[in-house]
């Protein structure tokens, strides 16, 4: 089944919690709304689940209007982030509630129950209190009690935010599985972006009560349509530049007033414009030598350098005065294939000219004349 | 010298305790214990005796019936009042909670006065129940009324923060999975609230057996019609029968311990269930 969210809006007092948010889920489709606590990502979860009504705008479930349906009548799944498992009743009859207050006779009630704790991985447990069960075991009877009385849409709130973090690693591969197999349309929360990316088929950016970006995984990272993308999504280095040529092969960007950088590909921006440039920091290398021609690349100093097992992450101050974070993998330490660099050392900073994100610096003054539309 | 210090230091160890057992617990075992030596002193065929007289029987079956009535009531009205507190939103509602506490913080003979002033034959209500020939003052009805007046607070205050404590998540699963409210309540909430409702009748039955300022108010304190265990202890006393009086003392002293010893028992049988699922 597929969901339709139409321009719903929400305000608590004079707070506007979901403010003229549009979103439609495909049948089948799993879409994440990723986005930091108080973002509204929830409420929108909440609001379709039938637990609050909106103030404004509408939802559809497969073309029917649901918007001021009671949660009862909307018969969705819904794993809550405590997962509020029944503690006066056994994990069976927990999984067997909605079946029951559906009247599925007994028989048919057990079987799915004891299909569906097999399902999630926990067989023979039925009979246990929740309280018995770890925060992981929890969650997958949270799940299996969502899905128990077979709901056309599921909604998962931060189904993984109360575990820990390898637990939450093993779970989020089994839930995968459990959804794709099932192939239920689901929306889920969270605000781990390596959650989003690992289970949605798009992801839904949140800030500020709106949806600021909706888009494939991949999309949303290396084309992010804002700042607050870039920035919410991954780490990024972002520095403010001026184009200075633009053709529909590519732009030519000046950075710190002297450093040109090129990014290929067409870009909105004409000659003058000040824009945003942004770069991953596993896409830049350091590098004693010069670049190539075809590559961008800015001498710095190495100024700090951490160790995080995998990865050592150099800061570098850049001849333009900012500080530029870079990451290198151990290994290649490890391997002799780089050697590690040392404070005070001049690198060169080298990427891809087909890397690079160039974004509208609404905040810089612009020339007269230019386009603003990014 | 280390011995002297070893021991001065289990002295003032023990101060704290034996302050408690030698000083506080005669102050309060005494006086039972003195119900107890009286309402014995004539032998317990005299006790036997002054315990079945017409008098003494209607005082402790209306006791206990007027208890028991409390209870059920108390148990019904705490528990929607407690519901109504704890998981509806109104503007009011901290102020609503303290209003429907008051009666705890207002003294029982203050509340009879009221009662009476509302109810009784010259009183706001009563002036216009009277041509109707309903008089709820000086009848059982009366005595009904004030006791669940001035016990309301025990159910909800029991009641209250265990529904307080139930994380609202656990309502909107069951309404995600279909529950309405009734079977929300019925199967989520109910259970939940069992050893709470149990421990909130048992004191609302234990506080009504014992009330005496609301009742000697409203009830006229009439033999065989309106008096209480409690207003026949009273009675007694006044006109110098102190072995009646003490053998019904020792009755009811006898019922609130049994009362609060299960209400202790429960509360630690709760604690022990909670704490083996948890394991």
């Amino acid at each position: 089944m597929s969901i339709l969210i139409d321009q719903i809006s929400k305000k608590y007092g004079d707070h506007t919690v979901v403010d003229q948010v549009s979103l439609d889920v495909d049948d089948g489709e799993l879409v994440v709304l990723l986005g930091s606590s108080g973002s509204g990502k929830s409420t929108i979860l909440r609001l379709v689940a039938g637990l609050i009504l909106p103030d404004e705008g509408r939802i559809m479930l497969s073309g029917v209007d649901i918007t001021h349906l009671p949660p009862q009548r909307r018969g969705l799944g819904f794993v809550f982030q405590n997962y509020s498992i029944f503690p006066n009743m056994t994990i069976a009859e927990n999984i067997e509630f909605g079946m029951k207050i559906r009247k599925v006779p007994l028989r048919e009630r057990k079987a799915r129950s004891e299909h569906l704790l097999e399902l999630v991985g926990l067989p023979g447990m039925g009979s246990r209190y929740s309280s018995q069960l770890s925060g992981g075991q929890q969650q997958r009877v949270a799940l299996a009690r969502a899905l128990a009385y077979e709901p056309p849409v599921l909604l998962l709130d931060e189904p993984l935010g109360a575990v820990d973090t390898k637990t939450r690693i093993q779970l989020r591969q089994s839930l995968k599985s459990i959804l794709k197999d099932i192939g239920v349309t689901t929306m889920m929360v969270t605000h781990d972006q390596q959650e989003a990316f690992e289970l949605a088929d798009r992801v839904a950016i949140m800030n500020n009560g709106q949806i600021e970006q909706c888009g494939l995984p991949g999309d949303v990272y290396y084309n992010p349509a804002t700042q607050f993308t870039a920035d919410f999504v991954g780490d990024i280095n972002f520095f403010e530049g001026r184009v200075t040529a633009s053709t529909t092969e590519e732009c030519e960007i000046e950075l710190f007033g002297h450093w040109p950088v090129r990014r290929r590909g067409s870009h909105p921006f004409q000659p003058g414009r000040n824009v945003l440039y942004g770069v991953r920091p596993e896409q830049i290398r350091v590098s004693l030598l010069e670049p190539e021609t075809y590559e961008n690349g800015i001498k710095g100093v190495i100024e700090k350098s951490m160790f995080f097992g995998d990865v050592t992450r150099y800061s570098i101050r850049l001849d333009g005065g900012s500080v530029l974070d870079v990451r290198v993998l151990n290994y290649l330490f490890i391997e002799g294939m780089v050697m590690p660099y040392e404070l005070n050392e001049e690198v060169w900073l080298i990427w891809s000219q087909g890397s690079g994100i160039i974004l509208a610096d609404e905040t810089a003054p612009q020339p007269n004349g230019l386009s603003t539309a990014s | 010298m280390n011995q002297g210090k070893a021991f001065y230091k289990k002295i003032s160890h023990m101060l704290p305790a034996g302050f408690l057992v030698l000083v506080l617990l005669p102050l309060l075992l005494l006086p039972l214990a003195s119900v107890f030596i009286y309402a014995l002193r004539g032998g317990l065929g005299n006790l036997a005796a002054a315990l079945t007289t017409t008098d003494v029987l209607f005082a402790l079956r209306f006791s206990l019936i007027i208890a028991f009535a409390t209870a059920v009531i108390n148990t019904v009205l705490g528990t929607y009042a407690a519901w109504v507190l704890s998981k509806t939103r109104f503007p009011g509602r901290e102020q609503l909670g303290i209003i429907l506490n008051l009666p705890v913080a207002i003294p029982n003979v203050v509340v009879g006065t009221s009662l009476l002033l509302l109810w009784g034959p010259i009183g706001l209500f009563g002036q216009v129940l009277e041509p109707l020939g309903i008089q709820p003052m000086f009848t059982p009805v009366g005595v009904l009324l004030a006791h669940v007046f001035v016990t309301f607070p025990y159910m909800l205050g029991t009641i209250k923060p265990v529904l307080d404590d139930l994380e609202t998540t656990y309502e909107e699963a069951a309404y995600t999975m279909g529950a309405s409210r009734w079977q929300t309540f019925l199967h989520v909430l109910f259970p939940a609230l069992k050893g709470g409702l149990l421990t909130g009748a048992l004191l609302t039955f234990a506080h009504s057996l014992g009330e005496f300022g609301a009742t000697v108010m409203v009830s006229g304190n009439l033999r065989l019609r309106t008096q209480t265990a409690p207003l026949y202890i009273f009675s007694q006393f006044e006109s110098g029968n102190i072995q009646a009086a003490n053998s019904v003392a020792a009755v009811l002293a006898i019922l609130s311990f049994a009362l609060f010893s299960l209400i202790l028992f429960l509360a630690a049988r709760t604690g022990k269930k909670g704490a083996q699922r948890g394991k």
